[in-house]
């Protein structure tokens, strides 16, 4: 660090410089409205007056912000009403969904390091979305031997086409998306010793999935990461729970855990700040006083594609990039607050747009780990800046102070 | 100020036993007097008690988290509105983190212990009781198969604790909590073992040269001399196992001339042989523990309806998996622990769990000292907190118990002392002992408890009733630190609790030994190990450890 | 004439009204119907703000507009008949207890969710979720009739645990996921995969379906309980033909991952 900047980024990956990278350059006028350079309380004013205005306002995003933050945006979207819901399914799957049905079995990461026998990568490719991943559970094959005591470990991966992460793989079986649901459940017949229809299940790669169906019998311990693209698909939902219900079957065999491998840094702190405010994960809407949670009703996609909201606050999200194209359409038809350090193209569109000190840039805070392990975000760079803490905070006082209690 | 004025005060550890007198607040604290004209209560013909104390539940943390998450079903059936004071929130047996407050400050309790809490998410914890409102409220930490701990206990020895008591110490510091708690030491980490467990006190931990008995000796040495306010909270290994209660007696064996709690005791005081049907050995545990005054318990006791089981003693989840086959968590957490989840339901006509609600019955009516055999349901695991004025009848009124009991399976029954119609009734003055005296007492919550000058002034009115079902479920006054929270049933403000933490000194050369056993077993650095975070930690009071080797 | 609720223009945010039923409504007066309240997305407001109300009270309601932003309407009725004309928002007749519910065009998703009895006809199509469960609930639909004359969406009957969900045109993907018992007729093809983790109950499908490898195949016959059931649905105005009616269906036996108890039924070509 030099001057208040920094010169240099160590210890991180690709991604984490490119993360870094979009937090700390270019930084945009701390607020704007109507794409005019406004002062922080003239910003926080218009979005108390959008917001206190919307029938049914929507607050989604939050999985790049810290848990302070999201704690925030949860009080704020009671105080207005509105459905809130994470990025988290959008853009990170379905498995929280589908573990309502029958539960999951799972785990940190630092017992995958020490214990995981078998690992299955499942539609995951960390190679490449997750660098540092394999290395820290010592997957990578340079240090697979070192890995906490002496086993053997083994890596599957199961996807469309040979990945970066295959190429690192004891065993590839190649599958097509279409049969994913298929592939799970016949696994489950495997496993079990429940006959299939060899002419039904000719399209699948029997012999691999058998073959490793012994693997996770001969091992203590096995793991499966499923990528987005298993669970953030169409048919996500099923996938996941297929995923979730032959993990239950797996853990009577022996010890075996999921582990769904996430994009967004907090999503997960999202989902548990939710759940603890709410006693839901996801997809919440506040507009009658209380909460009520239905995926698919209050998801903030469906909400969009549908065209039922009026107001959207975005918290570091960028929504027009990600959303499905039609909700998108929807989104750039409503007024819109977006809360983000980042300048990205959905703060360009926004009614109202905070450029925010970043939460692990310029802001210590607290964020969950995709296995849930909570960790200390450090700041090693100064701000004047709010964050996003703040700047909910300040727009829910100001919706407070504009209803009189 | 605040004179409550003319209540039949029921203050046990002060020996105040139905009095008719007032109760004088000031500053947050019990006062001697108060002027004339200070603000008063008229509690004349109702009843004055401290403030309720839970010593073991579970509220906060990854693994209550974990069940909210699980049961969308009962949050839709029971939703809360936002009003001018309280947040929004929903119930069922897991309630959202406001909502657990508010109920449990309805209910009368000032004071709640979040049983078990991973070390390692103490961040989550924490962060969840900064949203629980009112209630002042401490965890425990675990640390019966946390691996570096092991390695320590292994390179101990047999005659000193030494580098365990200042892990110990460190670990406490690290996370904010308040006290140590063991659940099935050495069989959660052999259940990570391709799903195995300890079924002895031998039993070796595979691999890591230490066994359940050595694990509670050294811990339980290490609690003691530390001098914690509040001793080893011990959940024993081979719970809900029939035959479990030779286990249980052989665990206050080792812990003899130790401090020790042990957690939930009816779901570990079971005859019988593994797999087979369990009958209760409640009597001679109760006798046991009679005879040794260094040890105490909360019951565990099991109500009818709906529950939600969280446990770190994950194999035992995975055994009510296959029972209930329904949703189940597992999750598993590095070097520490693990956790396992089962929605259940308790019902009357099924022969274990009649047992099972037998057996606290029996546990509760044949202890002889109540300071030290204390009122908890294990919640959400026998059932929610909810059910404790329904449980404090059943202790009450034995007309109302022994119609109870005839509806229950009575093959179980005839395998308790219940059948014989026990005749006690608890009094007002004893039920003042195992929802409040008691506990705080156990905690080592010197300001809790009691209504004695000094105390904090968190004051519970109940309105005189017959059905004390109804009089529990609903306080007419609910004060904490001095402030009127319930008035008629109803909530007036919800201020934020405070975070009751233990301050107990370590050797700070131990993070010279800790910090390469964390390299070896965390995927987190040492240094972002323990909590520092003021938002988190705050606001906060620190219950002094007495590190004299006299214990308390 | 029935009592008619007619809605002046479509809200801008979804309106939310459970209370809108005929058994509900039959005995009120005309100012306290009025008075109804009803959830303009955040907002409390009464029926009259959105509805003009006309007609009489009695065992008839009939609600006109566009109600494709309505949700909840008929959800929990027990008795009488209530006539959306055109179409209908969310949660159409969820928990319905009794009575005929009609829309006269589609329903969007979680219709007869969680429903008990009665009978719910969509004219046109249904969304996703129909006649299925409520979150983190095992069990869905637990008795009564839905009946579409048009498509049906994703995961129609999740949990199905009695009752007949039956489709004239083309069900999703995923129905009868996790079904305990109950009937899905599908007259115009099924997605993938039907019957998934099925304990019980039966799946009628009238063309080739591609069926998971956990099934098993177990005869060729003509269902007399089938037959019955296909007469019911044809005289309920569902196009059904003599072939289908008299044909003889491939049986198959499922979820082998579960009880196996549960059957999937196709139509075989020619007779």
């Amino acid at each position: 660090m030099a001057a208040g900047a920094l010169e240099r980024v160590t210890g991180t990956c690709m991604i984490g410089d490119a993360w870094f990278a979009e937090r700390t350059v270019d930084a945009p006028p701390v607020a704007r409205v109507d794409g005019r350079e406004v002062d922080f309380a003239e910003a926080v004013e218009a979005s108390a007056a959008i917001l206190g205005e919307a029938r049914l306002p929507l607050v989604c995003g939050l999985g790049q912000t810290d848990c302070e933050s999201q704690r925030a945006a949860v009080a704020l979207a009671e105080r207005i009403g509105a459905v809130i819901d994470p990025a988290g399914p959008v853009v990170d799957g379905t498995v929280g969904a589908a573990s309502q049905a029958i539960g999951l079995s799972t785990a940190t990461f630092g017992e995958l390091r020490d214990r995981a026998e078998l690992v299955v990568a499942w539609r995951a490719d960390p190679v490449a979305s997750h660098p540092r991943l394999l290395p820290r559970l010592r997957l990578d094959r340079a240090g697979r031997a070192t890995a906490g005591g002496d086993f053997d470990r083994t890596l599957v991966v199961i996807d469309v086409q040979r990945t970066a992460t295959a190429d690192e793989a004891d065993a590839f079986i190649e599958l097509p998306p279409e049969l994913d649901f298929e592939a799970l459940w016949s696994m489950r017949a495997l496993v079990r010793g429940v006959p299939l229809d060899r002419d039904l299940a000719a399209r699948l790669p029997l012999d691999g999935l058998g073959q490793l169906a012994d693997r996770f019998r001969a091992c203590g311990y096995g793991a499966v990461l499923p990528g987005p693209g298993l669970v953030a698909s169409a048919a996500g939902y099923v996938n996941a729970l297929a995923l979730l219900a032959l993990v239950r079957d797996l853990a009577r065999i022996a010890h075996v855990v999921a582990l769904p491998l996430r994009q967004d840094g907090n999503a997960r702190g999202a989902e548990d700040v939710l759940a603890w405010q709410t006693g839901y994960p996801a997809a919440v809407s506040f507009a009658r006083g209380h909460p009520r949670a239905r995926p698919g009703e209050f998801s903030a996609a469906g909400v969009l594609e549908r065209g039922e909201t009026d107001a959207a606050l975005i918290v570091g999200f960028d929504a027009l990039r990600h959303l499905p194209p039609r909700a998108a359409d929807n989104l750039r038809r409503i007024p819109t607050i977006v809360v983000d350090p980042r300048a990205t193209e959905t703060a360009a569109a926004a009614r109202v747009a905070f450029a925010t000190a970043a939460g692990g840039v310029h802001r210590e805070g607290t964020a969950h780990r995709m296995d849930g392990v909570p960790v200390p975000l450090p700041a090693p760079l100064a701000s004047a800046r709010a964050g996003d803490e703040q700047v909910l905070a300040a727009i829910a006082a100001r919706v407070a102070g504009a209803e009189g209690t | 100020m605040l004179r409550i004025a003319q209540g039949r005060v029921y203050d046990p550890a002060n020996g105040v036993d139905g009095d008719v007198r007032d109760v004088c607040l000031n500053g947050g604290k019990v006062v001697e007097e108060l002027p004339s004209h200070a603000p008063r209560i008229d509690a004349r013909g109702m009843i004055v008690m401290p403030g309720g104390v839970d010593i073991h539940s579970h509220i906060a943390g990854p693994k209550v988290n974990a069940a909210r998450k699980l049961a969308p079903e009962e949050h839709r059936a029971d939703p809360l509105d936002r009003t001018a004071i309280m947040r929004s929130g929903t119930g069922g047996t897991v309630p959202s983190t406001f909502t657990t407050g508010y109920r449990y400050a309805l209910l009368g309790y000032t004071t709640v212990v979040d049983a078990a809490t991973p070390p390692l998410a103490a961040r989550h914890t924490l962060a969840e009781l900064r949203d629980t409102p009112i209630v002042d409220a401490a965890f425990l930490v675990l640390m019966g198969n946390n691996l570096p701990m092991f390695e320590l206990i292994r390179d101990a020895g047999p005659d000193g604790a030494g580098p365990v008591t200042e892990a110990v110490a460190w670990w406490l510091e690290a996370t904010g909590g308040y006290g140590v708690k063991l659940v099935n030491p050495g069989g959660v980490e052999m259940w990570k073992h391709g799903n195995r467990n300890v079924t002895s006190l031998d039993d070796e931990v595979e691999g890591l040269g230490v066994t359940p008995r050595r694990v509670l000796e050294a811990i339980a040495t290490s609690v003691d001399e530390l001098g914690l306010p509040h001793p080893v909270h011990v959940h024993c290994n081979n719970l809900g196992v029939a035959g479990n209660w030779r286990t249980t007696l052989d665990t206050l064996d080792t812990l003899q001339g130790r401090r020790a709690h042990l957690a939930h005791l009816q779901f570990h005081a079971y005859g019988g042989t593994p797999g087979k049907r369990p009958r209760s050995r409640a009597p001679e545990l109760a006798e046991h523990l009679d005879a040794h005054p260094e040890h105490s318990a909360d019951v565990g006791q099991v109500m009818f309806g709906p529950a939600t089981t969280i446990t770190a003693d994950a194999p035992v989840s995975a055994r009510l998996r296959e029972i209930t086959g329904g949703k189940w968590v597992n999750a598993d957490l590095e070097a520490e622990t693990g956790c396992g989840i089962v929605p259940f339901a308790y019902r009357e006509r099924n022969y274990v769990h009649a047992l099972q609600w037998a057996i606290g019955l029996e546990l509760f009516l044949l202890s002889r000292d109540p300071w030290r055999v204390v009122l908890s349901t294990d919640h959400p695991n026998g059932g929610s907190f909810l059910s404790y004025p329904r449980l404090i009848r059943l202790l009450m009124d034995r007309e109302f118990r022994n119609e109870q009991i005839d509806r229950v399976n009575q093959k179980a029954i005839r395998r308790t002392v219940l059948r014989d119609r026990l005749e006690r009734e608890y009094t007002l003055g004893e039920i003042a002992i195992i929802t409040r005296a008691g506990p705080a007492r156990l905690l080592g919550l010197a300001d809790k408890g009691h209504l004695g000058v000094g105390a904090d002034a968190d004051v519970t009115v109940y309105g005189e009733h017959e059905d004390r079902e109804q009089m529990f479920a609903t306080p007419r006054y609910v004060i904490k630190g001095g402030r009127v929270i319930v008035e008629d049933g109803e909530l007036r403000e919800a201020p934020a609790g405070d975070l009751l933490r233990v301050e107990a000194d370590h050797d700070e050369a131990i993070e010279r030994t800790l910090r390469p056993l964390f390299e070896e077993h965390y995927s987190v650095q040492f240094a972002n190990y323990p909590v520092r975070e003021p938002w988190l930690l705050e606001p906060a009071r620190r219950i002094p450890a007495r590190r004299d080797g006299s214990g308390r | 004439m029935p009592l008619t609720l007619t809605l002046r223009e479509p809200p801008t945010v979804p309106l939310e009204t459970e209370g809108l039923s005929p058994d509900r409504l039959a005995t009120r007066r005309r100012g306290e119907i009025e008075a109804l309240t009803v959830w303009h997305g955040n907002r409390r407001a009464q029926l009259a703000d959105f509805f003009a109300v006309s007609g009489n009270g009695g065992e008839e309601l009939r609600v006109e507009g566009d109600l494709r932003r309505v949700k909840f309407l008929g959800a929990g009725m027990t008795d009488g008949r209530l006539t959306v004309a055109g179409d209908a928002g969310m949660h159409t007749g969820a928990d319905m207890r009794g009575g005929e519910l009609v829309v006269e065009g589609d329903v969007g998703d979680f219709a007869g969710v969680n429903m008990h009895g009665g009978r719910l006809v969509v004219e046109g199509s249904a969304g996703h979720q129909l006649g299925g469960a409520h979150p983190g609930e095992r069990a869905g639909m637990r008795g009564g009739e839905i009946l579409v004359h048009g498509d049906a969406g994703d995961q129609v009957g999740t949990g199905l645990r009695r009752g007949l969900i039956a489709v004239a045109g083309r069900v999703g993907d995923a129905a009868g996921l996790r079904m305990l018992a109950g009937t899905i007729v599908a007259l115009g093809g099924l997605g993938a995969p039907p019957g998934a983790a099925m304990r019980r109950g039966t799946i009628v499908a009238m063309s080739h379906v591609t069926l998971l490898p956990t099934f098993a195949f177990a005869c060729s016959y003509r269902p007399p309980f089938l037959r019955l059931y296909l007469r019911h649905l044809r005289a309920l105005g569902l196009p059904l033909t003599d072939d289908q009616i008299e044909g003889r269906y491939a049986r198959w036996c499922g979820d082998g991952l579960e009880l196996r108890r549960g059957e999937i039924l196709i139509l075989e070509a020619g007779r």
